[in-house]
Order: structure tokens, then sequence, then C-alpha cells
């Protein structure tokens, strides 16, 4: 196998490895997102009981609270294939094409960088 | 503070970096064009185009890199656009500039870089590889095109 070849094997095999930690990273996110959903939900329901018994607070805090219920939904996949099977192809072809896009891209700097390309 | 905060927003930046790959991408894709449009004209611009397709080239795939991990987050933000007869359109056509982009790194940039040197002499090779070159051309303009459109259409109208 020439060095070229090894050094292809070796870049597909690294991002190969990094979609995986991606994936990974992403399920952990969803199941801690869950989690702190719930829990958000919980605080929720607790501020509001207080808000009931102050009838005041400044709307900076609630917007920001709103924002992190928000912020804890980013990136649910369970959710996004709950709502349709054909979700995961979406996921799954996005990440074909960004591992693509990254063999491409590693294999035309390596091109310019062996001078295989005209310069 | 609260306006510093608002632009390291996750969304907003997910959006901008969206945003910025589709201006990455079609930038490139169109200077493409204008330059391969530039050499059916003028083969002397061969020698030039060989040495500028692979750095454009290099911009699209970061722009289409950029799309897929910006355009996964998005979606698992509003799964519910998979429903949304445009959203599976606009899927469709990434398909669509995906594989003809696959094609167009994979067999028409080194076979130019071949022909390049002898792009004058070579008629009968380069004009054959200039009518496959020109087809798939055409298909990314116009399902980049495609899809832009589309986009706009499901973050402003849908």
């Amino acid at each position: 196998m020439s060095k070229y070849r090894k050094t292809k094997v070796i870049l597909a095999s690294l991002i190969l490895l990094t979609s995986f930690t991606v994936g990974y990273e992403l399920h952990s996110e969803t199941i801690h997102g869950e989690e702190n959903n719930t829990e958000q939900e919980h605080n929720h329901q607790h501020e509001h009981n207080e808000e009931e018994h102050q009838h005041q607070e400044p709307q900076d805090h609630q917007e920001s609270n709103q924002n992190n219920q928000e912020e804890t939904q980013l990136f649910s996949v369970s959710d996004a294939v709950e709502e349709s099977s054909l979700s995961i192809f979406v996921i799954l072809f996005n990440f074909l094409i960004a591992i693509t896009s990254l063999y491409f891209i590693a294999k035309i700097l390596i091109d310019v960088w062996r001078g295989t390309i005209k310069q | 503070m609260t306006d510093i905060i608002s632009l390291i927003d996750l969304d907003i930046t997910l959006n901008l970096l969206h945003l910025f790959g589709v201006i990455i991408a079609v930038g490139a894709v169109f200077s493409t064009d204008i330059v391969n449009s530039l050499l059916h004209f003028s083969p002397k611009f061969a020698v030039w185009d060989a040495k500028l397709a692979p750095m454009l080239s290099l911009m699209v795939w970061i722009g289409f890199f950029l799309l897929s991990t910006t355009g996964t987050l998005l979606f698992l933000q509003q799964p519910h656009l998979i429903h949304e007869t445009v959203f599976q359109l606009k899927m469709l056509f990434v398909a669509i500039i995906f594989v003809n982009g696959v094609f167009l790194n994979a067999w028409v940039t080194p076979r130019f870089q071949e022909l390049a040197d002898q792009w004058q002499e070579a008629d009968q090779k380069a004009e054959a590889f200039e009518f496959i070159a020109g087809l798939a051309s055409v298909i990314s303009v116009a399902g980049w095109v495609t899809v832009v459109v589309l986009g706009y259409l499901l973050a402003n109208v849908i």
C-alpha cells in the first residue's frame, strides 16, 4: 500500500471515528436534554406557583426561562424520530454529506500539499 | 450585555453558520461556472481553470460540510418539517446536488487536470468532456438555486 493510500485510509478512519463520537455525543445530549427538560418543567411549575403568590416577576427573567426551555429541546434525536421514521434518513443523509465533505476537503488539501494539483 | 448574549445564542449561531455555508458553496458554484464559461469561449483559460478548480471545489465542500452539520442540528430543532412537501423536495434536490458534486470531484476535476495541458489539441476528447462537465455544471447550478429558493420558502413563507 502506497504512502498516499495509507494516509487516505487513516483519514477515512479518523472521519468515521469522529462521526461516531459526534453521534454518541448527540445521543448523550438528547438524554441529558430530556433530563434537564423534566427538571426545568418541575422548576417552571414551582416558579409558576411562586408567581401566583407574588404576581410580579421581571419580564427578562421570564424570557430567559423560556429560552432555557427551548435550548433543552434543541437536539432531541428521539423527538425527531418520533415525529416520523423518515427523520432518521434525513439525519443519516446529513451525516453522509458531512463525512463525504470531510473526505473531499482532506483529499484536496493532501493533493495541494503533495503538489499533485497544478499550481 | 443581553444583546451580546443574544448574538452568541446557539439558534442564531446555527442559522448564521448555515447561511455562511450557503454563501460559500453557492458562491463557489457560480464562480466555477463563470470560469468554465470563459473556458468555453477562450480555450487559453484551460490551465488557469485547472489551477482554480480544486480551490473552488474545496470551497463547495467546506460549504457542504457547514450546511450538513448545521442542517442536522437545525432539523433536530424542528423535526415537524419532515411532513412539509417543500422540505422533502429540498432534501431531494440536496441529494441530487450531492451525488452530482461527488461525480464532479471524483471524475470531472481529475479528468480536467489531465486534459488541461492539451486542451486546444485534444478536440474530440475535449468536446465530449466539455459536454458531460457542462451538463453536470448545469445540474449543479440549477440544483443549488432550487435548494436556496426552497430553503427561503421554508424559512419565510411556510
